[in-house]
């Protein structure tokens, strides 16, 4: 059902860019809708953003994966229970880059049993740092287009993930690898039961959106060959805050026009949704913070200082008597037969 | 065990068909999302009911090859019933893995219902199957049992020292 | 033979009955599954006497299994108002209530889900229980597609669902380890609790505690003579056993060092041995310190509540620290304790300017790692002890026990005390083995009864959760013939004891300072003598007739008397 209603939706987007197209709607394609919808991403993320940092982290609660810093000659882990703020930095640098937690899923099919099936743990971990960074190499590439001049970077990665030299224009390793990968993120929230239990549509609509992404720039460069002057023109355009809409994009720019409209619908849908992980991770407390809890007081903003415990005077109060009989020392000794007052 | 020529016979050639069969029709009592993971993550330790699982289909299929007493296979079902005796499962259904056993012969005989042997074999299972059952059924009790006896031991040691004040322990009591 | 019914159809016909754990209708979504209270499977409900004590909302007399919760009116207002309020006060839950992306590497983490089996126990599902009404409810694409957004309206029905499943997480914080963001189940059980205490919907077996804690000092509510005539008791034991004598300083003002362990280790088999073994070593380094009756309770069932109520327990710490002018606290073998210790009590009740930075006095070392809260975990004081070489220990006097180690889920996730412990244990006995490698450290499993569950109407459902603990401990019994499961926490030495009884039957559960009690040698101690601190263990002293060299250290010698047993 929510697979269904993903695939409708995603399916819709592009025919309405193709309608839009159709009856030549292109400023509004090419111009109103890209500039939104960034607007919308970086106003919406910035939001998010502040709207998490408002909520304040009253504890210091570092999940602790490794020896935390005690004795002197007692080997601290420095990565996984990180007591300062640059060992903090080093832990979130793997997290962030090479999803160390996730990682930690391989190393539990090491050991013997019976011979199964497969062993998703790891396929997870490569399947998510595959397509992260495969994502991230193609969105760097796209700055060909954005700015004039190239910048150097584009080049190196130009270079590397055209390696191989298959077609013309040259081909990416990774707008292969993206369309199998998300293909696998996918099949695999259909395939492995407990994983489809807990999906939403929220999960199955971006892995979607992000296929119908790459797949029509794939047919745009490989296939249907749009005019890439065109395209650098208006790309550059709205970059430059000097919008055009150039004519030359040839008999195929629907096929822009429906791949750039995806990819607005991205930026749209991003910050209201669980895509956000992107900038949540860096602000998870069970990450991000040290374990020196016990050395460097932590506050919280609203820590109530009137929540007292009961007291030992109520407590010698209620006591007292009994107290007494066992020698136990008392603050205020009462000496009649009776407790002497309340 | 005594003659069980036949029935033998067919388990040691169908041995592998049959451990799959009874091991997913056992998998079938769990939800598709936890018999998911049951079947497919095979390390022992995180994933202890699937291990158990796994190494009880294989003891008591290899324990019928090796004639094995019935005792011996009885106790090659213990792990799973004392597992199935916590997880709500009513009795009836604790044991089933046992019938379950029965139901994937009988299967694997008619898909082969032309060797014509199949009531010789079935003769032969059904009194092992009965005693399986039984003894099962004993193991389910006993842990229910267990279970009770644990919480009432858990209280005397959680009041310990109270109730030997009170002199409602003995003095030197086993952990 | 012929014409038998189709044996599957058999089973089908006999096992109608319909089961949470039975795929019965694979193709419905959890949320229209709606939960089944079976006795064993929950704890009672709060008694109204013990909320009314503590202030607690909507005291009255009910069961979870009951069909009518006897809510009060609008209270579905007043846990959205909850919700929102923690929202804002706690990064923690707003983050998770997002940015989750249901990858499911948390699926299989959780002892809970790998012992029953029931999809709503894989955390990210537990989570989602709460996600789903903070979409339904509180975003627009939620309040509008609701379930197709993945939302849905707070009812009656998902209050019962929190109230099963967030007594089924405890908060061992396993799941954090694998997830990429890590995300904390733990975090938002505590809030989900929070929430549901608002509407009184609270067990017992945390609430009655909470009570008693906070008048009388402990959990069981005994008064402070039972309380100190407990110790005493333990001390004629301690005496006759080892011959040694212990007075035990109580309430004492003045004293270096105010030492707070959980009350279990003064009532509780076999906490009682560990509290045996934590007098002896201060009676062995003769350490100046006191006991408190007020404050004589480590464990913080508070924490299971929620914050306010875990600040209030915790206070009593300091503030006994205070009174008496001690310089800083030692703090005894517990798990949640320590939680609290470690990540909270500075926040909420500190700063201990009034206190010094913990010094060993028998050492000189300074706990710089404590400079703030001033509090010492006893492993970490014993391990500096043990290495400056300030005990006189005969580790071969543990040598009927063959120990594995039991990493507890908040000293290991919620602190990172791996090393100390397993550094005091290795010194104190010979025979040592660990647990598997992915059930230990950082990858601990849960006893199953952990934040308030270890109640006895509640032990089928703990026997499950503990079944991946159990697991790797019958393994290292088979394997190397351990019979002796020791760790640093209270409850599990209540309920690691039990969960053994079930699974691995032989095998014995024990604090680290008993051990380190019974491997102590004293100057005129009773000697020979013919029992550990459980009185019930022999030494076997038939066996110095082989030659006793193997690596008993110098005082063995002494053992060279026939003991009479």
């Amino acid at each position: 059902m929510s697979m269904l209603v993903s695939l409708i939706a995603v399916f819709g987007l592009v025919a309405v860019s193709y309608m839009m197209e159709l009856v030549g709607l292109h400023t509004v394609l090419g111009i109103i809708i890209p500039y939104t919808a960034v607007l919308v991403f970086l106003g919406g993320f910035t939001y998010r953003i502040i709207d998490w940092a408002r909520s304040p982290v009253p504890f210091k609660i570092p999940t602790t994966c490794g020896q935390q810093e005690s004795l002197s000659w007692i080997k601290h882990n420095k990565l996984e229970s990180p007591s300062t703020t640059g060992q903090v930095m080093a832990r979130m640098f793997l997290e962030v880059f090479f999803f160390r937690s996730l990682f930690r899923n391989t190393k539990t099919d090491a050991t013997e049993g019976p011979r199964l099936l497969y062993t998703s743990d790891k396929f997870l971990w490569l399947g998510g740092i595959v397509f992260h960074w495969t994502f991230l190499v193609i969105v760097l590439r796209h700055f060909r287009l954005f700015v004039e001049p190239v910048p150097g970077f584009v080049h190196l990665l130009e270079s590397v993930d055209g390696f191989i030299q298959l077609t013309l224009p040259t081909f990416y390793m990774t707008d292969m690898v993206i369309v199998l990968v998300v293909t696998y993120l996918f099949i695999r929230r259909v395939v492995i039961p407990q994983v489809k239990y807990i999906s939403l549509a929220a999960d199955f609509f971006p892995l979607l959106l992000i296929l119908a992404i790459a797949l029509t720039g794939i047919l745009m460069r490989y296939i249907l060959k749009v005019n890439i002057v065109g395209v650098k023109e208006l790309v550059h355009g709205l970059f430059a805050l000097s919008p055009v809409i150039p004519d030359n994009l040839g008999s195929t720019a629907y096929i822009f026009y429906i791949h750039l409209f995806l990819v607005s619908s991205l930026l749209v849908y991003f910050p209201f949704s669980k895509l956000m992980h992107m900038g949540g991770v860096f602000m998870s407390p069970t990450r991000n913070l040290p374990n020196d809890s016990r050395k460097h007081r932590h506050i919280n903003p609203w820590n109530d200082p009137n929540i007292k415990p009961h007291s030992y005077e109520a407590y010698e109060d209620d006591f007292r008597k009994v107290m007494k009989s066992v020698g136990l020392p008392l603050e205020k000794d009462v000496d009649g037969e009776e407790e002497g007052e309340k | 065990m005594g003659d069980s020529q036949k029935l033998l016979g067919f388990m040691g050639q169908n041995a592998s068909a049959l451990k799959k069969l009874w091991y997913e029709s056992v998998l079938a009592t769990y939800p598709p999302e936890t018999a998911q993971l049951l079947r497919s993550k095979k390390d022992q330790f995180s994933n202890p009911v699937g291990y158990t699982l796994k190494t009880m289909i294989e003891e008591v299929v290899e324990g019928f090859l090796a004639e094995a007493e019935v005792q011996e296979l009885a106790a090659a079902f213990h792990p799973l019933i004392r597992i199935k005796a916590v997880q709500g499962f009513s009795p009836a259904e604790a044991v089933s893995s046992v019938l379950k056993l029965k139901h994937a012969v009988r299967e694997l005989l008619a898909a082969k219902a032309s060797s014509g042997s199949g009531s010789d074999v079935l003769e032969e299972l059904d009194p092992v199957i009965d005693e399986l059952m039984c003894s099962c059924f004993n193991l389910y009790v006993d842990c229910r049992q267990k279970l009770s006896e644990i919480k009432e031991e858990e209280l005397k040691r959680n009041f310990y020292m109270l109730l030997k004040k009170a002199d409602l322990v003995e003095d030197k009591n086993t952990g | 033979m012929v014409k038998t019914p189709k044996p599957k159809e058999l089973t089908e016909n006999l096992l109608e009955k319909p089961n949470l754990l039975r795929g019965d209708q694979p193709k419905q979504s959890w949320m229209e599954t709606p939960v089944e209270f079976k006795p064993g499977t929950y704890c009672h409900a709060a008694k109204p006497k013990v909320l009314e004590g503590l202030g607690f909302p909507n005291p009255r007399e009910w069961q979870p299994g009951d069909d009518d919760w006897q809510l009060p009116d609008g209270w579905e207002e007043t846990i959205l108002k909850g919700f929102q309020e923690r929202l804002k006060k706690f990064r923690s839950f707003k983050l998770y209530m997002d940015i989750c992306v249901r990858c499911g590497a948390c699926a299989d983490k959780c002892h809970f889900f790998l012992g029953s089996g029931d999809p709503k126990n894989m955390p990210v599902l537990r989570a989602e229980l709460v996600r789903s009404i903070y979409r339904g409810e509180f975003k627009t694409a939620g309040k509008i597609l609701g379930s197709i957004a993945g939302g849905r309206k707070m009812t009656i029905g998902v209050l019962k669902e929190w109230f099963m499943y967030f007594h089924q997480c405890t908060q061992c914080r396993r799941c954090s380890v694998f997830c990429p963001y890590g995300i904390d189940t733990a975090e938002i059980t505590m809030m989900a609790r929070e929430m549901m205490s608002l509407v009184g919907a609270n067990i017992n077996w945390i609430m009655e505690p909470v009570s008693n804690c906070n008048r009388t000092g402990n959990h069981l509510g005994l008064q402070p003579h039972a309380f100190v005539s407990s110790i005493r008791s333990l001390c004629e034991d301690i005496e006759e056993i080892t011959g040694v004598s212990i007075d035990v300083p109580f309430n004492k003002k003045g004293a270096e060092i105010l030492f707070i362990t959980p009350s279990a280790d003064a009532f509780a088999m076999p906490g009682i041995y560990t509290m045996m073994g934590y007098l002896l070593l201060f009676k062995h380094i003769g350490l100046d310190y006191t006991m408190s009756t007020y404050a004589s309770e480590g464990g913080n069932f508070g924490s299971f509540t929620n914050n306010e109520t875990m600040k209030m327990l915790n206070a009593k710490m300091y503030a006994e620290a205070k009174r008496l002018g001690v310089k800083w606290i030692l703090g005894g073998e517990c798990g949640h304790m320590w939680r609290v210790v470690h990540q909270y009590m500075d926040t909420m009740n500190g700063p201990a300017d009034f206190l010094e930075l913990p010094k060993s006095p028998i050492t000189g070392t300074v706990f710089s790692n404590a400079a703030s809260t001033k509090m010492v975990h006893i492993a970490e004081f014993t391990a500096d002890l043990i290495k400056h070489g300030k005990l006189k220990l005969d580790p071969s006097r543990n040598d009927h026990w063959h120990t594995t180690w039991h990493d507890s889920c908040n000293t290991a996730r919620g602190m990172g005390l791996l090393e100390e412990p397993r550094y005091v244990l290795q010194n104190v006995v010979n025979k040592f083995h660990e647990m598997p490698e992915n059930t230990i450290r950082e990858q601990t499993f849960c006893c199953g009864s952990g934040t308030g569950l270890n109640t006895d109407e509640f032990m089928e459902v703990r026997m499950k959760g503990g079944l991946p603990r159990a697991n790797a401990v019958k393994y290292v019994m088979e394997k190397h013939d351990v019979n002796l499961l020791s760790c640093v926490c209270a409850i599990d030495r209540a309920t690691l004891s039990s969960l053994v009884q079930y699974w691995v039957p032989g095998m014995e559960v024990s604090g680290l300072h008993e051990l380190v009690g019974n491997a102590l040698v004293f100057e005129g101690e009773k000697w020979p003598r013919a029992m550990d601190l459980r009185e019930d263990e022999p030494y076997d002293y038939e066996e110095p007739e082989e030659e006793p060299e193997a690596e008993a250290p110098a005082e063995a010698t002494e053992e060279g008397g026939e003991g009479d047993v």
